[in-house]
């Protein structure tokens, strides 16, 4: 815990430890740890002098945050009206077979992360699945699939 | 960078920029908007990078990564000048190609350019391509032709000189004025003047004043002010600077969401090369005016596009709204008077106050002058980002502009105004679209999201899919709005299981006209817009779920089932291979089908299938 | 001195000062509004959406909710069209799907002839109506906070963080105190108080004079903190002073 308050200050000096910068103090916070630790956020409560009630408040209202790690690899299917008029459902029943993982949930080995998003903002691309940051457009569920099996199968 | 410390020192930068520039030299742009890079333009930006470099190229030709040119579709897109020669869908195998015919050369590549669907001739230049040429880009047309992430570029095209007459020969009042008699409507949904606006929050007491640019663009389908950000942020930094100055503002923010990096990376280059000309800081162009900006990112929640919880989320708490009879002009953030606008509003100003409202009037209708960005989504061959003058019809938009509907399928709707909004059918396919009119049809402007839904969509399941994404944004304050549009949610989900009932329709519309009246923000207030829409305009679509139990769209899964066409099936084996669930039965070259009770209807036998031998019914 | 306004609320003139809460006003000219997020000592939070009203300011008709309208203008005021009460119907309809079971609900349901939610809506079974007085009246009153709103829409729950023991929890049980449900409750029970919703226990101090268990040790320590004085002080009931 030492070492990861040490990355926690540099966070919290950047925005002056000002309480409106909550948000951006913990995005930033998620964006290191991939999910917002607990112990971590007891200290920004303390630092900030921002009760943990609002800080849990906060944290479960914006969907940007997570409380449980994610896993290794994320897969987020965009459900944008466009993506879902071209068929984002079908791919997500199918990537959630797959995965044996229903939607905006976490396998038990944590080794995979299947979330849906609410448009991406790329609907020339619909249906749109990321996949650990990479983007596949015009995705079908034979071509996740594959993308799927592929990171499943490197790590044996 | 030095900065600027008086009005003709922008003029003296200009100039000096220009004549640097040699108009006849070869230059290279790539479009590197997000939805391009999801094409692949980061391997193409590569593939150019090394070429030039290889050949020793890197003095004598220029090469610009630019924002969203708006035709996603075709990405990614470049164009070579000084001909102006538009390639579509290049790849990084291409590059050597371009590089040795077409910017050395004098020579076009045929396979890259656009070919005209109407005429089936080949296009040389993107003006001429039909889906620009439809279009009056005042607004995004500059997005195609500069670096973002380079301040000189947009000096170079008069960026900044409305900011400089602003500041130099126009009183507060004056700007207020301008904008005022141009009629300018904010664009970011419900269209209120913001001239009006502006005076509101100017009049009311108390300091400091704010202003804020609302970039939580969080309508499912719409992402105009993503590129916009991306790929001229210094026109909506301009515009802010010249609104915070009209109205007596020192702070500003932009709200961006955070799903949109390169919005965010972007905007912050230009915020950082904005305050080294000292556009931004302590005195502003050396005079007493100073103004600054801060970026924000949003947490991922659509409430957030509502002013009140959008301010609330700035304070560092939960996107809650609140009653806002106490206007934000008034009390806003942190019970100050704030001026929010959003970004496509914001970055009309600087043309306003630069070429003068009598000039911006010229565009548009006399309610709503100027252009509006239109995401143009969904079932339509040319799908990107549109801008048109207020007062097109539909029919224009569609298929004009948007090449009509791909795959020979009927036209069936246009969705407009997000969650908000609502569908619109054929018969109103030549409404002029403009604020009023589409509020007259039951829809709204909304941010500018236009999904276009053929015969295959089915407006149950639409209504549905947005009845579900509000009841999962709710925020969940107050009671019509949490209870009511997820129990709005649980009708609708019924009904496309095959379990609706008579009498759910009415129901849906009574929940519907409560929820309306006495919600607390606008989310709620317009919720049950896509529900009370589809069932105005398709009432049969939806009885037709209820009586007969059937999808006629093929879309709600428990509605439907999947067969193979005898005569079709090649007997290939394709589809047996795909299906999860073992239901397709037959060997080869003996017609297969499919057993209805193992079907999931996941439809991987029909994404399979290469002689469209499978069909849902 | 307030700015003095008058309006007329279905047909009655009353008199407030400026920005007084229009609830307040009509209340002030005997005119009953029904509420549930509603309590005059926290910040009104308008969010049960029951107390709305129509009001005309000569300019347009509206409906508002009218505890969080300022009165700023002479308004004319109607509390009880065919209108405002089928829309406060279904409002009922659907607090009383979410909790079929609560007496409060229950008895405000019938006094708009609801017996029983409308057999369309979905039922729930929950015991929270999500008011809000208990956490505006631990952020507001109290000052500490111990629980809030976790998630959004329909989710919407109030829990302490991590639905846990929150240590800056006092046990004061104002939350108990003005929750309209009463769904949170606490008992006071050998020595201890426990607010079971909140999995708060905490010791409660005896009187050094009749020996009553009286205040929770927390309690004791915060307040004394806050004020400055000696928690020794406190040790002594009202009663025994």
């Amino acid at each position: 815990m030492a070492l990861e308050i040490n990355k926690i200050d540099p966070i919290l000096e950047k925005y002056g430890s000002q309480k409106s910068a909550l948000i951006q103090i913990l995005m930033d916070i998620q964006a290191v740890f991939k999910y917002l630790p607990r112990e971590v956020l007891d200290y920004v409560s303390e630092k900030l002098n921002v009760p943990m009630s609002t800080i849990y408040n906060v944290a479960t209202f914006y969907k940007a945050f997570s409380l449980e790690p994610k896993g290794e690899h994320v897969c987020s299917v965009c459900m944008g009206t466009a993506c879902h008029v071209r068929g984002a459902p079908v791919i997500l029943d199918s990537i959630s077979r797959r995965l044996d993982l229903p939607p905006d949930k976490t396998s038990a080995d944590r080794k995979w992360t299947l979330e849906t998003v609410n448009c991406l903002g790329s609907c020339a691309l619909g249906p749109l699945v990321v996949v650990d940051g990479v983007y596949h457009g015009k995705a079908t569920s034979a071509k996740i699939g594959k993308v799927i099996d592929k990171l499943t199968k490197d790590e044996g | 960078m030095e900065r600027l410390t008086s009005f003709e020192a922008l003029g003296r930068l200009r100039d000096e920029i220009n004549a640097s520039r040699d108009p006849n030299k070869p230059s290279i742009t790539v479009c590197a908007g997000t939805g391009c890079k999801g094409c692949g333009a980061d391997a193409v930006v590569a593939a150019f990078k090394q070429e030039l470099e290889t050949k020793g190229l890197n003095d004598k030709v220029d090469f610009r990564e630019t924002g969203c040119h708006g035709f996603c579709e075709r990405g990614t897109l470049v164009v070579i000048r000084p001909k102006k020669i538009f390639y579509q869908m290049v790849m990084p195998a291409d590059i050597p190609e371009i590089v040795e015919k077409t910017v050395l050369g004098d020579e076009i590549i045929d396979r890259l350019l656009y070919v005209d669907p109407q005429t089936g001739k080949k296009i040389e230049h993107e003006h001429d391509v039909p889906f620009y040429k439809n279009q009056k880009r005042i607004i995004f047309g500059n997005n195609g032709v500069m670096d973002p992430t380079k301040i000189d570029d947009y000096i170079a095209l008069g960026g900044y000189e409305g900011l400089a007459k602003a500041l130099s020969a126009m009183q507060p009042e004056q700007i207020i004025d301008e904008v005022k008699k141009s009629k300018l409507r904010g664009r970011g949904g419900g269209g209120f003047p913001a001239g009006r606006k502006w005076e509101s929050c100017r009049k009311a007491p108390g300091t400091p004043r704010y202003v804020i640019c609302n970039a939580d663009e969080g309508d499912p389908g719409a992402y105009m002010d993503r590129s916009l950000l991306e790929g001229n942020p210094h026109s909506v930094i301009e515009g802010m600077i010249i609104g915070a100055y009209a109205i007596g503002s020192s702070q500003g923010y932009i709200y961006v969401r955070n799903e949109y990096p390169l919005a965010v990376a972007n905007a912050r280059i230009a915020l950082d090369q904005a305050r080294a000309y000292g556009l931004l800081g302590d005195n502003i162009f050396g005079t007493d005016f100073s103004f600054d900006i801060q970026i924000n990112r949003g947490g991922g929640a659509f409430v957030c596009g509502e002013s009140t919880a959008l301010m609330a989320s700035l304070e560092g708490l939960p996107g809650e709204p609140r009653a806002k009879f106490i206007h934000t002009v008034e009390q806003g953030l942190n019970n100050k008077p704030t001026n929010l606008n959003n970004v496509e509003t914001w970055a009309n100003v600087p043309l306003i106050v630069r070429d003068g409202a009598d000039e911006y009037l010229k565009i548009g209708t006399e309610g709503s002058p100027g252009t509006k960005i239109f995401s143009l989504v969904g079932k339509i061959a040319n799908t990107g980002l549109v801008e048109v003058p207020m007062g097109i019809t539909l029919r224009e938009i569609v298929y004009d502009v948007g090449g009509g509907i791909p795959n020979g399928k009927r036209f069936k709707a246009v969705q407009t105004g997000g969650p908000s909004g609502g569908c619109i059918p054929e018969e109103y396919l030549d409404l002029p679209v403009d604020f009023d009119k589409l509020s007259e049809v039951g829809s709204m402007m909304g941010s500018g999201g236009m999904i276009v839904m053929d015969e295959d969509t089915c407006m149950v399941d639409i209504a549905k899919y947005f009845t579900a994404f509000l009841a999962d944004e709710s925020c969940g304050k107050c009671t019509p709005c949490r209870e009511g549009v997820a129990q709005m949610r649980d009708v609708l989900q019924k009904i496309c299981d095959g379990q609706g009932g008579p009498g759910d329709i009415e129901f849906i519309e009574e929940l519907a006209e409560t929820i309306s009246a006495a919600s607390l923000c606008a989310l709620g207030q317009t919720a049950a817009n896509p529900v009370l829409t589809t069932i105005r305009f398709f009432r049969d679509e939806y009885k037709t779920h209820i009586e007969e139990k059937r999808c006629p769209a093929g879309v709600c899964k428990a509605l439907i089932t999947y067969r193979i066409v005898e005569d079709k099936c090649t007997a290939c084996g394709a589809c047996k291979r795909v299906c999860p669930s073992a239901a397709i039965e037959g060997e080869k070259k003996v017609v297969h089908k499919i057993l209805v009770d193992k079907c999931i209807k996941c439809g991987a036998c029909i994404e399979s299938c290469k002689f469209d031998a499978i069909v849902k019914e | 001195m307030a700015e003095m306004i008058t309006i007329t609320v279905n047909g009655k003139e009353v008199t407030v000062a400026k920005d007084t809460p229009l609830l307040e006003a009509c209340r002030q000219a005997r005119i009953d509004i029904p509420t549930m997020c509603y309590n005059e000592n926290v910040k009104p939070y308008g969010v049960c959406r029951l107390c709305i009203v129509e009001v005309d300011d000569g300019w347009r008709k509206r409906i508002v909710p009218s505890c969080v309208y300022p009165v700023r203008k002479a308004v004319t005021v109607q509390t009880e069209t065919d209108e405002i009460r089928k829309y406060r119907r279904m409002l009922l309809n659907l607090q009383l799907a979410r909790c079929p079971e609560e007496p409060f609900v229950k008895q405000l349901a019938a006094k708009y002839g609801i017996t029983e939610p409308d057999p369309r809506l979905q039922r729930d079974n929950k015991d929270c109506i999500l008011c809000g007085l208990c956490v505006r009246t631990c952020s507001d009153i109290v000052g500490v906070s111990a629980i809030a709103f976790q998630g959004r829409g329909a989710e919407r729950m109030v829990v302490t963080p991590f639905d846990q023991e929150n240590p800056v929890c006092i046990a004061c049980g104002a939350c108990a105190f003005v929750c309209p449900t009463q769904c949170i409750g606490f008992k006071d029970e050998n020595g201890e108080r426990e607010l079971k919703r909140w999995h708060r226990k905490t010791k409660m101090i005896a009187c050094e004079k009749c020996g009553d268990y009286w205040l929770p040790e927390a309690l004791r320590d915060v307040y004394a903190k806050k004020m400055g004085l000696d928690p020794a002080t406190m040790n002594v009931c009202p009663n025994c002073r």
